[in-house]
């Protein structure tokens, strides 16, 4: 193959894969909706230490403030990893976390004694 | 509520998850690698450089005080000690898999952390082997008693590399499917592992007692075959009782003669992205597949770890595939060799994709966990809080140290430069075997479509995330 055949085809490619992304992309579902402002999200949990409705998502921008309850039918302590912030709820009762998102990633807050995931948080740049 | 969330969930080794690449970063990476490849293919050279490996010998006074009897014994015994660290912490302490040393010194610090620095440094597992270490003093042990060398079995020359290949599938099983199945870290406890350990070192040494420590290392002991892999890619070895540089990626031209060379370096390609894919790309079609495999009867668990071994055999089949039709492209080149040499000799072309998808998958849990290993899993290996050796037992994990973009860009940066260097490899064996080189360049576009085939789905494992 000669140099021009080569930068021809590399063009063609390099369009055709930008146009793919841009695309694909169009599509794609934003599930950030669960931090809306002025309503602080409350995962509820149920007496087999599971989130009702599923593992619950937020979403938030570093520097934004992470702000969310968990109402807990049962004595545990909430563990946000990651930020490693240990909170124990009573049974029945609700504990609040409200803190800055200072680290970029994905992190897991579960029901540390039960062993079960409640909350995928996730925190982009 | 799905299957997935009734499993019995433990928190997995590392807290903090890589975000998805960007869409963006996606397409560059993607454009790079595409535009990369055109050039390789065109403007390449026409003589084979890597084919003989231009050994330069390194000081002699060097070579004399690392590789003197002593250091050797020393360093066979600080390896024999951390393994027995490894395999006590894992029996007497805590459960808590990211407190216990054992989890991440064997999965993280030696498992990761060996090809890193064995493709920058050369062998340095070799000469810290512990199962090396006790077989050579049996051995000496041995002759200094019965006053002869111990006899050894033949090994069987179309075994080869295979047992370390399907080692390599076990070690990653027990990981990530043992201990990870279904998309939910089940918690790989740190007991299992240390009891693999045991019977893996009982193994080894058995089977160096039959075929020779050496042949054994060589060809089926997983660690040697695996590390020393990656250290072909490297500038550093040793020839001779001599510590030498060669040219880098020298060495691998001649390591894949050995059966079962392939199956090992594809092994690699396979679980790691078994690994990436299971939490993002695959996890529809794995939880899918689990719910057909419940209905046949098992256990939630149960099903989640069948599912998970058949997705794992599926990658090592899906990457075989893709190489071997590779291979079988080349074939339809004018002059080509017969397909048993190909497949044999392009093999270590696929090295420096193994490395690349190792250090796009776990750069960050590298980064992370060695904190731990360096402080509190050190102060306190057993992670019961009954020791504090330096004073570090209290320490945590600064998850701020590297940003998304940081480990987005060591990620892409990483597939793309395993690319380059495949290519460069396979393009240089295609000028050792066909005689003219413009038939030599026409076989390389069917490596060229392996190697982007890889890389695109690198970036594609990365971009899916776990979400």
């Amino acid at each position: 193959m000669n140099p021009k055949t080569a930068i021809a085809g590399a063009a063609v490619i390099v369009v055709a894969v930008v146009l793919l992304i841009v695309l694909s992309s169009g599509g794609s579902d934003d599930k950030s909706s669960t931090t809306d402002a002025g309503q602080v999200p409350t995962i509820v949990v149920n007496k087999n230490a599971e989130s009702v409705g599923g593992i619950a998502e937020l979403t938030y921008h570093k520097g934004d403030q992470i702000h969310f309850k968990v109402k807990s039918a049962i004595a545990d302590e909430v563990h946000l990893h990651g930020y490693d912030i240990p909170k124990e709820v009573k049974a029945g009762g609700t504990v609040t976390f409200d803190l800055p998102a200072t680290i970029e990633g994905v992190f897991e807050a579960e029901m540390e004694d039960q062993k079960q995931q409640i909350l995928e948080l996730t925190v982009e740049p | 509520v799905s299957l997935l969330d009734s499993l019995p969930f433990a928190h997995a080794l590392v807290a903090r998850q890589d975000l998805p690449i960007p869409a963006w970063l996606f397409a560059w990476g993607a454009s790079i690698v595409l535009i990369v490849s055109f050039f390789a293919l065109s403007a390449a050279w026409r003589k084979p450089r890597f084919e003989s490996e231009h050994w330069r010998p390194g000081g002699a006074g060097v070579s004399r005080v690392l590789l003197a009897i002593p250091m050797q014994v020393l360093c066979g015994l600080v390896g024999v000690f951390l393994l027995g660290v490894a395999i006590y912490a894992g029996l007497r302490g805590t459960e808590a898999p990211d407190r216990n040393f054992a989890l991440t010194f064997l999965y993280v610090t030696c498992w990761l952390g060996f090809p890193l620095f064995s493709a920058l440094l050369g062998n340095v597992f070799r000469p810290l082997n512990p199962w090396r270490a006790v077989g050579r003093a049996a051995g000496a042990g041995f002759r200094a008693i019965a006053g002869q060398r111990s006899a050894h079995l033949d090994y069987p020359e179309w075994l080869g590399r295979w047992p370390a290949a399907i080692g390599l599938l076990a070690v990653v099983w027990l990981e990530v499917v043992y201990g990870g199945s279904g998309g939910v870290a089940v918690g790989l406890s740190p007991e299992p592992v240390a009891v693999a350990a045991l019977l893996y070192s009982a193994y080894t040494l058995a089977m160096m007692a039959l075929f020779g420590v050496e042949e054994w290392c060589e060809r089926g002991e997983i660690f040697s075959v695996y590390f020393g892999m990656f250290s072909q890619l490297g500038s550093f070895g040793v020839k001779d009782g001599r510590i030498g540089r060669r040219r880098p990626l020298s060495a691998a031209t001649r390591w894949a003669t050995i059966p079962g060379s392939a199956a090992v370096v594809i092994a690699s390609i396979a679980t790691t992205s078994f690994d990436g894919g299971q939490d993002g790309a695959f996890k529809g079609a794995i939880e899918s597949v689990m719910g057909w495999v419940e209905d046949l009867g098992p256990s939630a668990l149960d099903a989640a770890r069948i599912t998970d071994t058949i997705f794992m055999l599926g990658c090592f089949a899906g990457v075989a595939i893709v190489y071997l039709l590779g291979v079988r492209g080349m074939r339809t080149v004018k002059g080509a060799p017969s397909f048993d040499k190909l497949r044999t000799g392009f093999a270590h072309t696929l090295i420096p994709i193994a490395l690349a998808y190792l250090i796009a998958h776990y750069f960050s849990l590298f980064v992370f966990q060695e904190q731990a290993q360096f402080t509190y899993l050190l102060s306190d290996p057993l992670g019961n809080g009954t020791t504090d050796l330096f004073g570090t037992a209290s320490a945590g994990i600064d998850f701020t140290v590297v940003s998304s973009n940081a480990i987005w860009y060591v990620q892409v940066g990483a597939l793309v430069v395993g690319h380059v260097l495949g290519l460069t490899l396979a393009h240089d064996r295609a000028l050792a075997y066909w005689p003219d080189y413009r038939d030599a360049s026409r076989s390389q576009y069917w490596m060229l479509a392996v190697m982007v085939a890889f890389t695109c789905f690198g970036l594609y494992l990365l971009s899916a995330g776990n979400g």
